[in-house]
């Protein structure tokens, strides 16, 4: 529908959601994800530092021998996760809107079961058998990563698509609307957090399996750890692990921020003043 | 590594549960469906199965174990299987076309029907005799390519290996996919009528399998070559999952119920178990090397234990942390629901506090930590791959061992063993949930 | 107005072990009318049909058997959605969007509509201040309203694209006493304002009373009889309707009746010695012109008295105890005009 939050409250609404985004208000929920991800970035580019501070402790057995430098190996990881990501989320977010639909029968109860079995085979497994189909590298990987990413998305957005409250689907037919309206303007906002979740925990899978892609030569953070495993050098499998830890930690941050926004929109002080001025109101 | 699904997800499923029930009462100008079997899925199922066996090779002759090979189709392979096959899925689709015309017919005289008693239970029949013939197909599938197998395999060399093709691999899907279409027609039944289906198929598999039917086929041909090893991991393995679970329940359980009490206990807790959740399973390991390494060089005590930097302390310790969050967050929830009325009654019927807990909370939460417990075991049998990863062993070494070959079939049995594993734990802890939850009664039900 | 003719409906009832039960029946040949422009208040205890009658209106359940006619036109000939954007509907639950402002949930249907941002930022105006909520509750979300609050919202939400038809599934119910009086004569001065053709859903006999121009009592699906209250209280012509509105049927029917209008004035009537009574009254504090029969009557019982002053449209009166049970027996005989505040 055209102009549809053309109404004089949205526009009191968005004053007071730009009052939150400003300032104290924004750092209070997006501290962690900011200092996550400087945090991410200095592990990638000044992990000297680090071996310096440690010194001592951490001898290390081997110089980092690959072929790329770290800063390459994050992009490549970032760009793999980021990549497969939002294809799994474009292909299973309109799956699950699908198999919500009432006319979608046995096919969700198929998909919900298929994919809570497909969960339990290994990542690492996958993307091996995929090897001799399409050889070794990224593909393989950017295969895997698609298909596991799906799986948290599809299952979140059916779940949050179907859990709607009974009385406001009643509500919403009353008020006249078709079903397109009904998913729309109330079931998909309402899922709005569920979906969210689902795409964190797809992301945060993907990092890791990301990692373990470097087993079939697909690159990325997980690469100095396979070989600091194999080498048994603990510096080198720190040169990894650490970036790869921070970044799990800061996309899953930062999405939990996003979530707890969606969740909260117009709670928080504005519940406090609530109560404060319901005292003043008028009542008849 | 196959890093499942989290608490809160399962929480969120179960809400589902619920919803969808309620959903399904919700007003709608769509009235309520006639129970039948799902044409829309039925159909596509079925002429899958048949086109893939039909059009795609069944199976691949290769002459070792990790070269290609020729591919050759199940019809040429093994005609009286195939027509049998063909047989049970036309009497499948018959009876289901059966049951889905008559529930169409009934539908449209729905409400007035004296004997609508009677023809419900006429169709229900019908739906169960094409359930009957549909559930054993992917077992019938697997007899007649080992069939074929062994036909195609006679005048070949000794090492020779009939591996699945796709067309193999997509009938099977297909014909696992029949069940679900069929379910509809029981109505409330329908889990019951899909899980009763997955068991058969399971059952009439392990039964030709133990007639020694599927032998010629190369996954039976690569487990045979590896029994003895399988027979050493396959315990080891579950060991990885069962005991860093159990222990982590032992830790987390009493954190949940105190993170359920209070926000000072809830912030640290789930920061610390949600952080170990995230971390990816490499840095996990990673981040555990160096300081059991240097545990087991310098403490006598763990040295005695044979901690390492790798083998089974880093992969044991990495699958503590993992369960941590799943069951602390179901005990969390699980305490939350305790009905504050419940414990007040208990209160004021002079229990104490050992009492109150015993009898009235542990009883009220016990299917959320039976939950929690599963989603935490589930998901440490499939990250349990991780231990081979650090030389520890268990199916994950075998999976590592059959990359670093490049032998597609025994990573192929690593992962299933794998998938299989997780799959009937979670599948069987499910149960013990839902009786649990049945002898809890009208109270708590499934929260998580 | 609205009207049902010979309306069936069952729904399929869930058996043990998954299989279906026998069909459960919900209307068995119900006929009505709803005439335009009266509060018509479906009454009767729980699993009576009502709702089920009232949700058939908007078509979110159709009949088995039967005709709906809404302004004598075949409801099955409508479309449903432009059924429903034109017909105001309220429930107990509230169903208020979570993920929408206050403004936002009221501007819904006519935003579905298609109204511009203008007539729909006057119109949201307009409602909050009919409903008397402060313009600023516009930009809130529900959670932060309380119930009653919440409720008004609903209520607003109903009426925001003026439709001719509004119906209301026990809307109060799950409100606490106190708001759900206030809402109630909230409602019944913005009926008496706008005069739509309302159908009410409530088992809650005082509710009914105070509210309805005209009663249907439904018991396991059947109408058992409808009329004014009047009516039925003059004769409840059933021993179940009887029962059901019982002896408190009159006591809630003082609370329609207006004391000023029972009173006795100075001016007009045989009513000599009026004033010197007053003054006997030894300063009690009149009824305002607003307060029903049976106020004044919880305030004689608490003070003791058998008269009462009250400040009515036409000066100062003087209500007694006679007067009260003289308005309650005239009620109960011609019927009459209705007295309404």
């Amino acid at each position: 529908m055209h102009g549809a939050t053309a109404i004089d409250g949205a526009a009191a609404a968005g004053v007071r959601s730009v009052a939150q985004w400003s300032g104290l208000a924004f750092l209070r929920r997006w501290w962690p994800p900011l200092v996550l991800a400087l945090l991410f970035v200095l592990s990638v580019s000044r992990f000297d530092l680090l071996e310096t501070a440690l010194g001592p402790l951490l001898r290390r057995k081997t110089v980092f021998a690959a072929r790329e430098r770290l800063g390459v190996l994050a992009l490549q990881h970032l760009g793999l996760v980021a990549a497969t990501g939002a294809a799994s989320f474009l292909a299973a977010f309109p799956l699950a809107v699908a198999a919500a639909r009432r006319e979608a029968g046995a096919l969700r109860d198929l998909l919900l079961g298929a994919a809570s079995f497909a969960e339990t085979f290994p990542t690492v497994a996958l993307m091996a058998l995929l090897v001799p189909a399409v050889g070794y590298g990224f593909l393989p990987v950017g295969i895997a990563l698609f298909l596991y990413g799906l799986l948290p998305v599809f299952r979140n957005t059916l779940v949050g698509l179907e859990s709607t409250p009974p009385e406001l689907v009643e509500a919403a037919l009353g008020c006249g609307m078709n079903e397109g309206e009904l998913l729309r303007l109330v079931r998909l906002p309402v899922a709005a957090p569920l979906v969210l979740e689902g795409l964190r925990v797809s992301l945060v899978v993907n990092i890791a399996a990301g990692a373990v892609g470097a087993a079939v030569g697909a690159g990325g953070l997980g690469v100095p750890i396979v070989s600091g495993l194999r080498a048994f050098d603990p510096v080198l499998i720190l040169e990894g692990a650490l970036p790869l830890a921070l970044l799990a930690l800061a996309a899953d941050s930062f999405l939990r921020a996003l979530e707890a926004g969606l969740a909260g929109r117009g709670s928080g002080r504005a519940g406090r003043q609530t109560r404060d001025s319901r005292k003043g109101a008028k009542h008849p | 590594m196959s890093r499942g699904k989290e608490g809160d997800t399962a929480a969120a499923e179960a809400r589902a549960a619920s919803g969808a029930e309620a959903t399904a009462g919700a007003p709608s100008t769509a009235e309520a469906r006639a129970p039948a079997p799902d044409l829309r899925l039925l159909l596509p199922a079925a002429a899958l199965f048949s086109g893939a066996l039909a059009f795609l090779p069944a199976l691949e002759l290769r002459p070792n174990r990790v070269s290609a090979g020729a591919k050759a189709g199940l019809a040429a392979a093994a005609p009286a299987m195939t027509a049998a096959l063909a047989a049970a899925l036309g009497l499948v689709l018959v009876l289901a076309l059966a049951s889905a015309y008559a529930a169409r017919v009934g539908a449209s005289r729905a409400g007035r029907g004296r004997n609508g008693a009677a023809r419900r239970s006429a169709e229900r029949r019908r739906a169960g005799a094409a359930l009957f013939f549909a559930a054993p197909l992917p077992a019938l599938l697997l007899a007649g390519l080992g069939a074929g197998a062994t036909s195609r395999l006679a005048g070949m060399a000794q090492g020779a290996r009939a591996s699945l093709g796709a067309g193999a691999w997509l009938g099977l899907a297909a014909a696992l996919a029949l069940p679900s279409a069929l379910a509809p027609a029981f109505g409330a039944g329908a889990p019951k009528a899909r899980r009763l289906a997955a068991l058969t198929a399971a059952a009439t598999a392990a039964i030709l399998a133990a007639a020694g039917l599927l032998d010629d086929l190369s996954l039976a041909r690569e487990f045979v070559a590896r029994r003895a090893s399988f027979g050493a991991e396959f315990p080891r393995h579950l060991a990885y999952a069962l005991f860093p679970t159990l222990a982590a329940f032992v830790v987390a359980a009493p954190l949940g119920r105190a993170a359920a009490r209070s926000r000072d206990w809830e912030r640290p807790v789930f920061l610390v178990a949600n952080a170990a959740q995230v971390i990816p399973t490499l840095a996990l390991l990673g981040f555990l090397v160096a300081p059991l390494a240097a545990l087991g060089r310098d403490v006598p005590f763990f040295r005695a234990l044979g901690v390492r930097g790798v083998g089974w302390a880093p992969a044991s310790l990495a699958l503590f942390l993992y369960a941590l969050l799943p069951v602390a967050a179901n005990a969390r929830a699980g305490f939350r629901m305790v009905d504050p009325a419940a414990s007040d009654a208990a209160n004021g019927m002079g229990m104490g506090a050992a009492g109150r807990f015993f009898r009235v909370e542990l009883p009220l939460a016990s299917p959320a930590l039976v939950a929690g417990l599963r989603t935490a075991l589930a998901q440490n049998m499939g990250n349990a791959v991780l231990a081979g990863l650090v030389g520890g062993g268990g199916l994950g070494g075998i999976l590592f061992l059959g990359l670093s070959q490049a032998a597609a079939d025994l990573i192929l049995l690593a992962a299933l063993g794998v998938a299989a594993a997780a799959y009937g734990t979670d599948r069987l802890l499910a149960a013990a949930e839902r009786a649990l939850a049945r002898r809890t009664a009208a109270g708590a039900g499934a929260p998580c | 107005m609205l009207e049902a003719r010979g309306v069936r409906k069952s729904f399929p009832r869930a058996g043990a072990r998954g299989k279906a039960g026998p069909a459960e029946r919900a209307l068995d040949g119900v006929s009505a009318v709803f005439p335009t422009g009266e509060l018509s208040v479906l009454l009767g205890p729980s699993g009576s049909g009502k709702s089920t009658l009232l949700r058939l209106f908007n078509r979110l359940l159709e009949p088995d058997e039967g005709v709906l006619l809404v302004d004598g036109a075949d409801a099955r000939g409508l479309d449903p959605v432009t059924l429903r954007r034109n017909t105001g509907y309220a429930i107990q639950g509230v169903g208020l969007f979570p993920h929408m402002s206050v403004a936002e949930n009221i501007a819904v249907v006519p935003r579905l509509l298609g109204w511009d941002r203008d007539r729909i930022g006057r119109r949201v105006r307009e409602l909050l201040e009919a409903v008397r909520l402060p313009a600023s509750f516009a930009s809130r979300r529900p959670r932060e309203l309380s119930g009653g609050e919440a409720q008004r919202v609903g209520v607003a939400r109903a009426l925001a694209a003026d439709p001719p038809v509004l119906l209301m599934d026990e809307p109060f119910g799950a409100l606490d006493a106190l708001t759900r009086e206030a809402l109630q004569v909230e409602f019944a001065r913005i009926q008496g304002r706008l005069r739509k053709t309302v159908v009410f859903v409530t088992h809650d006999l005082a509710e009914a009373v105070l509210l309805a121009d005209r009663l249907f009592i439904l018991r396991e699906g059947r109408l058992l009889r409808s009329g004014s209250p009047r009516e039925l209280l003059a004769a409840a012509g059933d021993d179940f309707v009887a029962d059901f509105l019982g002896a408190r049927f009159g006591i809630e029917m003082l609370g329609r009746e207006s004391a000023a209008a029972a009173a006795e004035y100075a001016g007009s009537g045989p009513a000599g010695g009026l004033i010197a009574s007053a003054a006997d009254l030894g300063g009690a504090a009149p009824l305002g012109p607003e307060a029903s029969l049976r106020d004044a009557l919880a305030r004689m019982i608490a003070e003791g008295r058998t008269a009462l002053p009250v400040e009515g449209p036409r000066g100062r009166g003087l209500l007694r105890i006679e007067a009260i049970a003289l308005a309650g027996r005239a009620a109960a005989g011609a019927g009459g005009n209705d007295a309404r505040r």
